[in-house]
């Protein structure tokens, strides 16, 4: 049915607006990487069935985080402190914080200071960016691949993923009208750095 | 700015999906400041953007499109069969097949005649215990800190002996007092004695495997589970030696973990605080207080670890919930009309109606002296903080009465010493014009504070009748033992407590003839089994 198709297609423009802050949220509250895919899931599905409880009139992501949250809540409790989980009231403040942003700074504008930021990396550091995140390569591969030990890898990803998230924020800072520092942002580390 | 040294490496062990639970435990105690928890989101979005940068927003789209067509059955599977109704169902079903195949005549064919048993009066049954009525669920009547461990292990509790030197030695030694339940020592294979020396003397009783924990910690091994033996290896990503924390805990369960120092209030308490410190786990600690009841103390990031871990572990303070419930069968408008005289200004609101505990004495006696009026106290047995009790009138299912009640509470003590409780409860009526049962449900997630009474109405028994509900929990425990021994407990017989009367300390009506009039008391212990003087049954003094 055409409405049916329309109601389908509003909802998957709100979700793409508010993908990367729902799946931040959960990244951040849940510890096990393999389970984070299937807890989306879940919350989409949820955001779904409850789709007509949504207020048109009001911001999408608000919502579909407050749904988030108490689900992460459920799930805190049903397992009894649930190991791997964030504790429940920092789940709160970890929501509020992601909204926050992304309602200074719109996902879209976050992706295109990403970016940027990715092309002023050294090539050493874009390498293994593309290797681990576009390529989906794991850290044991890159390891053998870099003659790095694993640690090394993971201190590296981590250095970069300090370094890209601060870029993020001064470009967008920037865009906002606030003076840089002279120099910023090329301040990004290169894979061989320790 | 954020400077904390361990908040990159913990989240970055968090993001890449490496952390191990003593880690995750830290990174959730750490994030107390704004700014930790600004970088810490900033760092997950940047993670997760990277995650997306590879492919076209079309693409997502599309991908978000499949996830609301089908998701994959196993996945849908698994989660069904973890949700706790269809344990339960499937726990039920499990019974009924081994009932019927129990009753059954053996040489019965042909339609069988249904036999309708007389309506027995209402009685209340003996509650079972939370571990007997959680068959699925027996971790909930676990130590929290036991919860990760396997089954063989969760069980044994030591009061541990002085160690101190070679983490291999010490776990030798600490083995060979943890006894398995075929009576041999527990294995251990400490593959390693890591980058310290361990220190542990405490008189806390602590479950096996915490104390097993704060050895490998302070050594920066790490303890593990391999088939029937723990392994004792190097951990992957230690806490650093010279790495600096601080922790707050209540002033109580800091001098239970470290042996109830004597100094309180004396202008010294902190520096023998200290010492008790170095005491008990080899480190100096250094403490002061935050506010009357919480105490903060700061040392090496292996010392506040260890020291937590105790705290956290089995000299916790009160954590046990005593539940009172009452239910009510009454003509419809008559409990609103004892509210309104009895409880003026209190209304029903959105959020449910609570009352105080005196509220809730004061309309209980007024509602027992009213006509047409059936009571029921249950008598629900103590819950841990976050773990479920359960109480049926009929718990062993074997002749099932007209009206069934069952209820799950839950009940979790928050720091603020709030209570978030959670009542679900199951009436089952027999339906004479269709021969089935008919089912109401009604379930609530609130936040009160101790002694606090919920009320829920809503259950409709028959014309022109309602049922009432009134749940309360206190907090109980507070200086005793943290778990009182669970075979003496289930042994008690359960019997029904009486009903305290307001203003008047010593004097309570008897639960099965509330209408007689007060008994006298006073001087019997709380518990007291006595009889009661109009009826000649038994009940105990609240």
């Amino acid at each position: 049915m055409a409405s049916d198709h329309a109601r389908r297609e509003s909802f998957l423009t709100h979700l793409s607006g508010c993908e990367s802050t729902l799946r931040a949220f959960i990244a951040g509250a849940l510890a096990a990487t393999h389970e984070r895919a299937d807890f989306f899931q879940e919350v989409v599905l949820i955001l779904w069935r409850r789709y007509d409880d949504f207020d048109a009139a009001r911001p999408f992501l608000p919502w579909a985080m407050g749904v988030a949250v108490r689900r992460m809540k459920e799930e805190y409790r049903r397992v009894q402190r649930r190991p791997g989980l964030l504790p429940a009231e920092q789940l709160e403040r970890l929501a509020n914080e992601l909204t926050a942003a992304e309602e200074r700074q719109p996902a879209a504008a976050e992706e295109a200071a990403l970016a940027e930021c990715l092309a002023a990396l050294p090539e050493s550091s874009a390498r293994l960016v593309q290797r681990r995140y576009y390529e989906r390569a794991g850290i044991e591969t890159l390891s053998a691949e870099t003659g790095q030990s694993t640690v090394a890898i993971y201190q590296t990803l981590s250095r970069l993923r300090r370094a890209l998230a601060d870029c993020i924020r001064r470009r967008l800072r920037s865009e906002d009208g606030i003076q840089l520092r002279a120099g910023s942002p090329g301040h990004l580390p290169a894979a061989h750095e320790h | 700015m954020n400077t904390d040294p361990d908040f990159h490496p913990l989240t970055a062990a968090w993001l890449d999906g490496t952390a191990t639970p003593p880690e995750q435990q830290l990174l959730g105690e750490i994030l107390h400041t704004p700014i930790m928890m600004s970088d810490y989101a900033a760092l997950c979005h940047t993670e997760t953007l990277l995650r997306q940068h590879s492919r076209p927003a079309a693409q997502r789209r599309e991908a978000l499109a499949q996830l609301l067509a089908a998701p994959p059955w196993p996945w849908r599977m698994l989660r069904f069969c973890r949700r706790p109704a269809v344990r339960w169902s499937a726990a039920a079903a499990v019974a009924a097949a081994l009932l019927t195949w129990t009753l059954w005549p053996a040489d019965s064919s042909g339609p069988s005649s249904v036999v309708v048993k007389p309506k027995p009066s209402p009685r209340l049954m003996p509650a079972a215990s939370p571990a007997r009525d959680l068959p699925g669920d027996a971790t909930a009547v676990l130590p929290p800190a036991d919860k990760s461990v396997e089954p063989w292990l969760r069980n044994y509790y030591v009061r541990p002996i002085p160690l101190s030197g070679e983490l291999a030695a010490s776990v030798r030694a600490l083995a060979a007092e943890i006894k398995m339940s075929n009576g041999q020592p527990l294995a251990v294979d400490p593959q390693t004695n890591g980058d310290a020396p361990v220190y542990l003397k405490t008189s806390a009783a602590l479950p096996a495997w915490t104390v097993l924990e704060i050895l490998a910690l302070q050594s920066g091994a790490e303890a593990v589970v391999s088939g029937k033996q723990v392994v004792f290896r190097n951990a992957k990503k230690p806490l650093p030696l010279d790495g600096r924390l601080h922790e707050d805990q209540p002033r109580s369960v800091l001098m239970a973990a470290l042996g109830n120092w004597s100094a309180q209030g004396f202008d010294d308490e902190w520096e023998a605080a200290g010492f008790l410190a170095k005491e008990t786990i080899g480190s100096p600690l250094k403490f002061w207080p935050n506010g009357d009841e919480i105490i903060t103390f700061n040392g090496t990031s292996r010392a506040v670890w260890a020291l937590g871990k105790i705290c956290r572990a089995s000299p916790r303070a009160p954590q046990r919930l005593q539940w009172s419930a009452n239910v009510l069968k009454l003509p419809h408008g008559l409990f609103e009309k004892a509210l309104a005289e009895n409880c003026p200004g209190r209304m029903s609101t959105a959020n449910g109606l609570f009352l105080s505990d005196t509220e809730h004495q004061m309309l209980l006696r007024a509602l027992s002296m009213q006509q047409g009026v059936d009571l029921m106290t249950l008598p629900i047995p103590v819950s841990d903080s976050g773990t479920r009790v359960k109480w049926t009138s009929n718990p062993e299912g074997l002749e099932r009465t007209q009206d069934e009640l069952s209820a799950v509470l839950e009940g979790t003590i928050d720091s603020s010493g709030s209570l978030d409780v959670i009542v679900a409860l199951k009436m089952e009526k027999w339906n004479e014009s269709t021969r089935g049962w008919s089912t109401q449900d009604l379930t609530c997630q609130v936040m009160i504070q101790p002694g606090q009474t919920i009320v829920l109405g809503g259950l409709v028994r028959e014309p022109g009748m309602e049922s009432v509900h009134l749940i309360s929990a206190q907090i109980i425990d507070t200086t005793g033992p943290p778990k009182p021994d669970p075979p003496k407990e289930s042994a008690r017989e359960e019997l029904p407590y009486a009903i305290p009367v307001v203003d008047k300390p010593g004097m309570v009506q008897s639960p099965y003839a509330p209408e007689k009039g007060f008994i006298d008391v006073e001087g019997f212990k709380r518990g007291t089994r006595v009889e009661c003087p109009y009826s000649g049954k038994h009940f105990r003094v609240p």
